[in-house]
């Protein structure tokens, strides 16, 4: 059994306490808290699962197409193939095979298997908005067209894991482009005023 | 806000750029987010082997703060009821947005910590800070595992671990060692109490260069503090020194705050010269001499913030001094030996003696 630890000093939690259940009291901080023992905390680390047994097609059955001298069992949703057991993979609620998986890992780079995510539209909002705060007012000829640029060439890039429309790229976009105009237009009072 | 996307369904979301957590088909999906990024994590519900959770003090903590606040802008709105139009509007302002705060905090309730544990991790969920949602994301996530980890009874489980606790071994989380003294703390805490008195001394004595002398050693006062608590922390702190630098973090805060006020009254000082001047200036230099020269005469009631914001620095850093000072010969921390393991029988015990790896 692995030990569970304290939540608030990380201390290794007494196994009796953990069996009896409910609030448990850490013996180093002496603070109370709840800790929700699950079957997988019983379960020894070492203990590798038993190999699956063979399972010889029988005639007229359909065998594996990676262990022939396995009955098929599943199809792979993604290119249709014929599998057993040690050959597939859930993938959200379809059967997939696990040349699918590493496929869908490798090449297509499925959403499913992103760990991280750059927000450009966030950026592309912040590059507008920092001029507003009161210190960064003179940052305003850099960020604009820098804001302007990442939002055009980020237009079509991933946002969210979590759908979101292009809202804070759109603002972003019209306060620089707003920005940029109250500049040239400045420029050009100033420039015809001069003239004269 | 989306409750459901692909096969994902919301569970709860929170923390300062809105992390949050889904209920995947057969993972939790954790998503932690600054403003600039996204990072996803995914735990199997067959994997997780705990969820614990306990009340912190932030409620009360941040009840008491909001209410200092509330009281300071309120008296400042009721006394300078009568001296126009725009100190109403400022410390109303003010007044009515820490309300809405301190009432949105009462609102939300009591803040916990939760945590997930793994084979290889044991994760907070940021997103779980308040007890009654978080009591309610807890149970369905304990339904979800219980179904994938196969529901087995107390009485099984009290079963195999009878056996299996012959095997006992740690998780590899962090137990933090114990505080064994800081050089970084030993500069930065006598640092920090000269920045409180010369923020203090700023209003007694006038010009640019002691200004400018102050802010140096201020800021590097508040780098260090900062870099010192954040090395700290992963030590186990005396009681202390731990009061001595969150005190001096919520300084800190509060010397921001302090100076942006003092800063807001600068330029508002500098506009009300301009206009009365009609020199249609704005003397880029002027704020910063304003405020070099300014003392409770120009600043008013914002120069007894000041002082506060001072004497904070100061006695926060005395109360950790005896600590980091102390001589290295002591521990600087208790040293309490950790709870022998409840024995369970002879068998057991002989087994524990044979299969326990050694230290």
């Amino acid at each position: 059994m692995t030990a569970a630890h304290c939540v608030y000093c990380n201390q290794p939690l007494a196994e009796a306490q953990l069996r009896a259940g409910g609030t448990v009291q850490c013996m180093r901080c002496a603070r109370s808290s709840i800790v929700l023992a699950l079957p997988a905390l019983f379960d020894d680390p070492r203990a590798k699962p038993p190999p699956p047994p063979l399972d010889p097609p029988a005639e007229g059955e359909a065998a594996c197409f990676y262990s022939p001298n396995r009955k098929a069992t599943k199809e792979c949703k993604h290119c249709g193939v014929l599998m057993s057991d040690i050959w597939s993979a859930q993938w959200g609620a379809q059967t997939i095979c696990l040349k699918c998986l590493d496929h869908l890992r490798e090449k297509t780079k499925d959403s499913r298997f992103q760990t991280s995510r750059r927000l450009w539209d966030n950026i592309t909002l912040l590059f507008a908005l920092l001029p507003f705060s009161i210190v960064l007012y003179w940052i305003v000829p850099f960020s604009a067209p820098a804001a302007l640029f990442l939002g055009i060439y980020h237009w079509n890039s991933p946002r969210s894991l979590v759908p979101r429309s292009r809202l804070r790229l759109i603002a972003g976009l019209l306060i620089a482009f707003a920005q940029l105009s109250a500049i040239v237009l400045g420029i050009a009072a100033w420039w015809f005023s001069w003239m004269r | 806000m989306k409750k459901k996307f692909d096969d994902y369904t919301w569970l709860a979301r929170g923390g300062l750029f809105g992390s949050s957590l889904w209920e995947g088909p057969d993972h939790l999906l954790y998503i932690t987010s600054s403003f600039v990024g996204e990072r996803y994590r995914r735990i199997d519900y067959a994997k997780i082997q705990a969820i614990s959770y306990g009340r912190t003090s932030t409620y009360g903590w941040t009840m008491a703060w909001q209410g200092v606040l509330l009281a300071l802008f309120a008296w400042g709105l009721l006394a300078n009821l009568h001296e126009g139009v725009f100190p109403i509007a400022f410390f109303g302002t003010l007044t009515a947005l820490i309300l809405v705060f301190f009432i949105l905090n009462l609102v939300r309730g009591p803040t916990c910590l939760c945590k997930i544990q793994t084979a290889v991790q044991v994760l907070r969920l940021n997103p779980l800070r308040r007890i009654r949602p978080t009591m309610k994301c807890v149970a369905r996530i304990q339904e979800l595992c219980r179904m994938h980890q196969g529901d087995a009874t107390p009485s099984a489980m009290s079963a195999t671990s009878a056996v299996a606790s012959a095997s006992l071994h740690a998780v590899p989380g962090v137990v933090k060692p114990p505080f064994r003294g800081s050089t970084m703390l030993a500069i930065t805490l006598p640092l920090m109490a000269l920045a409180g008195m010369m923020l203090i001394a700023d209003l007694f004595i006038r010009g640019l260069w002691f200004f400018g002398l102050d802010a140096l050693v201020t800021m590097v006062a508040v780098g260090l503090t900062i870099a010192g608590i954040a090395r700290a922390v992963r030590t186990h702190l005396p009681d202390a020194l731990r009061i001595s630098l969150w005190g001096l973090g919520g300084t800190i805060l509060f010397q921001l705050l302090v100076a942006l006020m003092v800063y807001i009254a600068s330029i508002f000082q500098q506009t009300h010269q301009m206009v009365e001047s009609r020199s249609g200036q704005f003397d880029l230099l002027g704020p910063w001499q304003w405020m070099a020269d300014a003392g409770f005469a120009e600043l008013g009631w914002i120069a007894w913030f000041v002082v506060a914001a001072g004497a904070a620095a100061i006695v926060f850093s005395i109360i950790g001094m005896p600590t980091v000072f102390q001589p290295k010969t002591a521990p600087l921390a208790p040293a309490t030996p950790p709870p022998a393991p409840p024995t369970i029988g002879p068998a057991a015990n002989e087994r524990a003696t044979n299969e326990l790896p050694p230290p």
